[in-house]
């Protein structure tokens, strides 16, 4: 046998490395990753949603089978057309209603998703040193939160969006003549323009509590406590002095805004929809400021 | 010989504390060893020199550039630090590749310079362990796997050998001299003296935020005038040669040791001495058996140089 040694340790790097537009993707990869690994809190937090989602199918499904029965006369004689016409106008209203309620019920596994696994994504760094090999590669403070952020979103997002798109999906194809499709073509964008709204709000609050903590532990409750004192204090306040204080409540906010979008009954108690959109965009501008100003905070951290 | 380092008037502070002090130095290749006692200001100049963060005031060149924000040069700078920095629910080749994958790697060369540098680092990449379950010793060599997997031309090592046994050590300090004699430079602070002593004579000394040395050890010691060189010689005539040293001008002080045959004398030219001590045992027949300086080391000179 030939003698061998494994001397070499060092190798420089001669070649090009391509500047990667996405910078912040590898960092969303690994911290979903990482996340996967606690398989418990995906348990809890994704299979009622799933289930939910299903469920949500299957009546949507019941509903237009129904429709389409009736259309056909299956129960005897069919209904006049105009008959036919309300109906199916009712039932693409229960439909959008139906989806707007999944969505309220999915939500708070939602959040708990977001606070679960976005409220170490900053401290934990912080107080394990991360981000010292972070900021010695080519990386910038914005593509670390852009990372981060995209990761508490993708927990949050996946709970809201994917159940309702789905639902919508099955209802484009289990509709008669793709009527969901022709008259609710709009629920589709609504849906994914109230996840991205969703995942913005609580996102942003969840890392802003993130990079204030020191552990994720702290973290986890500190945001917690953060929405739902900031909901009892704005409904106290509200009925007691002010309605306008209602707006210090970001899932107030969301609710409103959720209605709103999906057509659904706004109280006249309520505030303005333009003055919970600006608290709304108050509250997330703060929150970045807050994680902005502590990543560069971080610099001195030793 | 060019620096790969210089700094000037480099200092640092935190709020009302001073983390580093009008630091003017300039590093060359090779290895260098940066000492200091807990506090002294080690860890903010290598963060400095890591491009971490941000001097207060002065300049640090590293490869002849800024090193804060510059992301070009961090592709040619590996940095471990002192903290633990690793993630403990990732295994050893996940933390590398995806650490690599933000250097800018594409994932399959991520992967295989990931495997590589865990294997030159004495680590076995199949190693389906979390980092949480690692030995301090294998979070050492992540981290140090992590700096050099890709390729860069300077290693800056915060305290690479803390937490390490004895044969960790050796492994570890034969590994940074293979590096160098790769080609590469490394900066590493270290509490372990004697073992920097055998790893580098370069050295730079902090202390309080202030550099008190730098240069080789030998050099360094020549420089502390305010404290003779102590020397300890063994004869088979110690008195008479006791007698004979004291006629040197550049000799102190000279006294009997304890032991049979030791004579103990401290000089404040020790280069002088050494020229002159040849001929004199030589020719004076005090049959000198051995000669040796005991506080020319690097842990002697720390003391006097920490300790004034």
């Amino acid at each position: 046998m030939k003698a061998r040694a494994e001397l070499e340790i060092y190798r420089r790097f001669t070649g090009a490395l391509r500047g990667h537009p996405l910078r912040f993707w590898p960092i969303v990869v690994a911290n979903v990753r990482v996340a996967c690994k606690k398989k418990r809190a995906l348990f809890f937090f994704y299979v009622p949603p799933a289930i939910a989602m299903i469920v949500g199918c299957f009546l949507v499904y019941a509903k237009f089978a129904v429709e389409g029965a009736m259309e056909q006369g299956d129960f005897g004689a069919g209904p006049p057309i105009q008959e036919l016409l309300a109906m199916q106008a009712t039932q693409l209203l229960e439909v959008r209603n139906q989806i707007y309620q999944i969505l309220v019920v999915l939500i708070g596994f939602s959040l708990l998703a977001s606070v679960w696994f976005g409220s170490g994504l900053l401290c934990e760094d912080r107080r394990a040193g991360a981000h010292l090999l972070y900021f010695t590669r080519p990386l910038t403070r914005l593509d670390y939160f852009a990372g981060k952020f995209l990761t508490a979103a993708f927990f949050s997002g996946a709970v809201v969006f994917v159940p309702g798109i789905v639902i919508c999906v099955f209802a484009t194809f289990t509709s008669p003549e793709w009527s969901f499709l022709k008259q609710e073509w709009d629920l589709f964008f609504r849906v994914t323009a109230y996840a991205l709204v969703w995942v913005a709000g609580v996102g942003s609050i969840t890392l802003c509590v993130s990079s204030l903590a020191s552990r994720r532990v702290f973290a986890l409750i500190g945001a917690f406590a953060f929405f739902m004192l900031s909901q009892g204090v704005a409904q106290v306040l509200g009925h007691l002095v002010d309605e306008r204080f209602k707006l210090l409540s970001p899932l107030d906010n969301l609710e409103v805004i959720a209605r709103s979008l999906f057509k659904q009954f706004v109280g006249q108690d309520e505030p303005p929809l333009a003055a919970v959109w600006a608290a709304l965009a108050a509250t997330v501008a703060l929150a970045l400021l807050v994680v902005a100003r502590r990543i560069r905070r971080w610099e001195v951290v030793g | 010989m060019s620096a790969i380092l210089a700094a000037h008037e480099l200092g640092r502070w935190y709020g009302q504390v001073v983390g580093l002090n009008d630091l003017t130095v300039e590093v060359g290749p090779g290895i260098t060893g940066l000492l200091g006692p807990n506090g002294a200001g080690k860890s903010t100049f290598l963060k400095l020199i890591a491009g971490e963060i941000r001097p207060s005031r002065g300049t640090v060149r590293v490869l002849g550039q800024d090193p804060f924000g510059n992301r070009e040069l961090y592709r040619r700078i590996g940095f471990a630090p002192q903290q633990d920095a690793l993630y403990d629910a990732m295994g050893a080749l996940e933390q590398v590749t995806f650490l690599l994958r933000l250097s800018g790697f594409e994932a399959r060369p991520a992967r295989e310079r990931a495997q590589t540098a865990l294997e030159r680092v004495g680590l076995d990449p199949r190693l389906k362990r979390k980092v949480k379950t690692f030995s301090k010793g294998m979070r050492q060599r992540t981290k140090l796997a992590q700096a050099l997997a890709h390729g860069p031309q300077l290693l800056v090592l915060d305290e690479p050998l803390t937490g390490l046994d004895p044969i960790g050590r050796r492994d570890m300090l034969a590994i940074f001299r293979t590096l160098a004699a790769e080609g590469a430079h490394v900066i590493l602070s270290s509490h372990v003296l004697h073992e920097v002593e055998a790893l580098t004579e370069e050295i730079l000394v902090v202390h309080r935020g202030r550099l008190l040395a730098q240069g080789r050890v030998g050099e360094v010691r020549r420089l502390l005038s305010r404290h003779p060189m102590r020397i300890e010689l063994r004869a088979r005539a110690p008195r008479e040669l006791a007698r004979a040293l004291l006629g040197l001008e550049e000799v102190v002080s000279v006294r009997l040791g304890h032991d049979d045959g030791l004579v103990l004398l401290e000089t404040r030219d020790a280069e002088r001495f050494f020229g002159r001590v040849t001929s004199l045992v030589a020719e004076g027949g005090f049959g000198v058996q051995s000669l040796e300086s005991v506080d020319a080391g690097l842990e002697a000179v720390f003391d006097y140089l920490t300790n004034g």
